[in-house]
């Protein structure tokens, strides 16, 4: 159940609580009033009825002498005068009082079921039921737009999670107010604010170092081959090399980040991409034991295959790195699933997805966790999905699911571009 | 831990609301019972224990004020006795007894005529809280002697708020 819907209960039930308890009181009071009424027009009846009786030994007023009386009231009236309700099927209201050695008593007939009452108790249950439905809908309309505020305030949340930008001027704007839910509003918007500029900052930072190192980087792998040692040279390759391939990552990632990547749509045969692919890597980056099934029938998507290259890539180097061979690549109809045997992918990147210079490998220098990202970020280009999980049996198992192909008149005519989303 | 710890304390806030609902229902449940049984015990009557001290107080004077309310005319109840100077309560329909004049302060009492107010009561209807008194002015009217004393013979009915019959003067003829 909503805010609006628990907002509007609670209301609701309060009231119905609250009309309850007034109308039990109500009743409860008119009916002792009513005895209290009855009692008093007996005795001033009976006092009336004695006074005659004493002057002129006449018995007015419906006035008895030695009536029967009830038990609790003939015990009572050697006392003094009293008065009583008795029950029973007949229920009468009594006054009665000594007089000598006699006994003077009045009596009325009192129905337990009054008419006045019972007008009273309808009455009373119309105008609660009326209370309480009207309250309903008064609180329903308050909690709506309560709720409709924080909705906005979460959706606002949500596209800056999604990568958007705040709105320019939202908190002059949409701040009215000076309720918890307004503070909670500029809040909230101050937050996004806040974490956009950071984030931008520091996809500026990773875009600048990355161009920055670029021109030094392959200077210095050039410089290196012009090295006298053969051992000195291929070591300052090779490290110059893993510093090339950083830089390549992180102006990839940049570009990702941007938004400026498009795909090349073109039509391709998903097992045969995929064949020709793990062909390609294996052997590099550590990628061996690789096998490939293809479940039923081969499908033809319009991709851009050089962008599934490299998710695909990245995964299998990220398996043969991190988890256990045998490697096994499954292309079932528009999915690809790759798993190993290892240990599979630590629950932060199952939970949240992977980030960047994040890795599960606790010595440094294993991986720069930019690998899973940069597959990620190139699963957004292609308008696929990419989840990582854990495969029945243990291992680490992740599912490209690329998007169907869209269908056109000719396999040429799929051919087109797709925008990257954004970051 | 943190967020295990929010659910069992708002479970334990709902615990003490619902004990708090509980509770007042059940002290309203408790009051709302001892206040039936206090309108089924006996009570009180103040007005004819008031009556009974009057009566008492009345005998005591009765000897010594004789003389002196003599010279006033009095009223017969229904033609009974010897006639009441200044009478509290009179009744006014003599064949049922059903109708009194009661309470009556009089305002004015003289040879002629007398004006004071009270209340009219008639028997308890069905229903118990069936109205059984009526406020009205009374004026006592055409003295003549009686039995060899001055008494009043009329009595005017003036009711100043509901009446029992619909009339609104009534005239009935005492002594």
């Amino acid at each position: 159940m909503g805010i609006r819907g628990r907002i509007a209960l609670a209301i609701s039930s309060v009231t119905a609580l609250a009309v309850v308890l007034l109308g039990v009181a109500v009743h409860h009071i008119s009916g002792l009033e009513r005895d209290r009424k009855a009692m008093s027009q007996q005795d001033e009846q009976l006092s009336s009825a004695l006074q005659i009786y004493r002057r002129d030994g006449q018995l007015v007023l419906g006035a008895q002498l030695d009536a029967a009386l009830p038990a609790p009231l003939a015990k009572a009236v050697a006392k003094g005068p009293r008065t009583y309700i008795s029950g029973g099927e007949d229920p009468r209201v009594w006054a009665a009082t000594r007089v000598g050695d006699r006994v003077l008593s009045v009596s009325t007939s009192f129905p337990k079921r009054d008419p006045l009452q019972k007008a009273l108790d309808r009455a009373l249950v119309v105008a609660g039921a009326a209370t309480v439905g009207l309250m309903a809908v008064v609180a329903w309309f308050v909690a709506q737009g309560l709720s409709r505020r924080l909705r906005d305030s979460a959706a606002s949340a949500r596209r800056i999670a999604d990568g958007g930008t705040p709105e320019a001027g939202a908190p002059g704007g949409r701040g009215r107010g000076r309720d918890e839910v307004a503070e909670l509003e500029r809040s909230v918007h101050a937050m996004a604010a806040s974490l956009a500029a950071r984030v931008e900052a520091e996809r500026e930072f990773t875009a600048d170092v990355a161009h920055e190192l670029r021109t030094p980087v392959a200077g210095l792998v050039a410089s290196a081959e012009l090295l006298p040692h053969p051992r000195a040279v291929e070591m300052v390759q090779e490290r110059a090399q893993t510093l090339r391939g950083l830089v390549e990552d992180l102006l990839e990632v940049s570009r990702l980040d941007a938004g400026v990547e498009s795909a090349q749509l073109d039509p391709v045969e998903l097992p045969s991409l995929v064949h020709g692919i793990v062909k390609r890597a294996r052997g590099q980056r550590g990628v061996d034991d690789v096998a490939v099934e293809v479940v039923g029938e081969g499908r033809i998507v319009a991709t851009d295959a050089r962008r599934v290259e490299r998710i695909l890539v990245n995964i299998l180097a990220n398996s043969a790195k991190h988890g256990k061979p045998p490697i096994e690549v499954t292309v079932e109809g528009t999915r690809i699933t790759v798993r190993d045997h290892g240990s599979g992918y630590p629950p932060d990147l199952v939970s949240q997805g992977p980030r960047r210079f994040r890795t599960a490998a606790p010595e440094r220098g294993t991986g720069h966790g930019l690998g899973l990202t940069i597959a990620v970020g190139q699963a957004a280009v292609l308008g696929a999905r990419l989840a990582f999980g854990t495969a029945p049996g243990g291992g680490a198992q992740a599912v490209l699911d690329l998007p169907e192909a869209v269908d056109g008149p000719e396999p040429g005519d799929q051919s087109g571009e797709l925008r990257a989303p954004g970051p | 831990m943190t967020d295990r710890a929010a659910p069992s304390r708002v479970s334990r806030r709902s615990a003490l609301v619902v004990f708090a609902v509980v509770t007042v229902l059940a002290l309203g449940g408790v009051w709302a019972g001892r206040a039936a049984d206090r309108s089924r015990t006996v009570s009180e009557a103040p007005k004819t224990a008031a009556a009974q001290r009057e009566e008492g107080d009345r005998a005591a004077d009765a000897g010594s004020a004789g003389g002196a309310a003599g010279e006033l005319p009095g009223v017969r109840d229904c033609g009974f006795g010897e006639p009441v100077p200044e009478p509290k309560i009179i009744t006014l329909t003599c064949a049922n007894s059903g109708t009194v004049a009661s309470d009556i302060h009089w305002d004015q009492y003289g040879r002629d005529q007398a004006e004071g107010t009270g209340v009219v009561q008639v028997t308890g209807g069905a229903g118990g809280t069936a109205r059984t008194s009526f406020p009205a002015r009374f004026t006592l009217l055409a003295p003549r002697i009686v039995d060899g004393r001055p008494a009043f013979t009329s009595l005017e009915v003036r009711y100043t708020g509901m009446t029992p019959v619909g009339k609104q003067t009534e005239t009935y003829s005492i002594a």
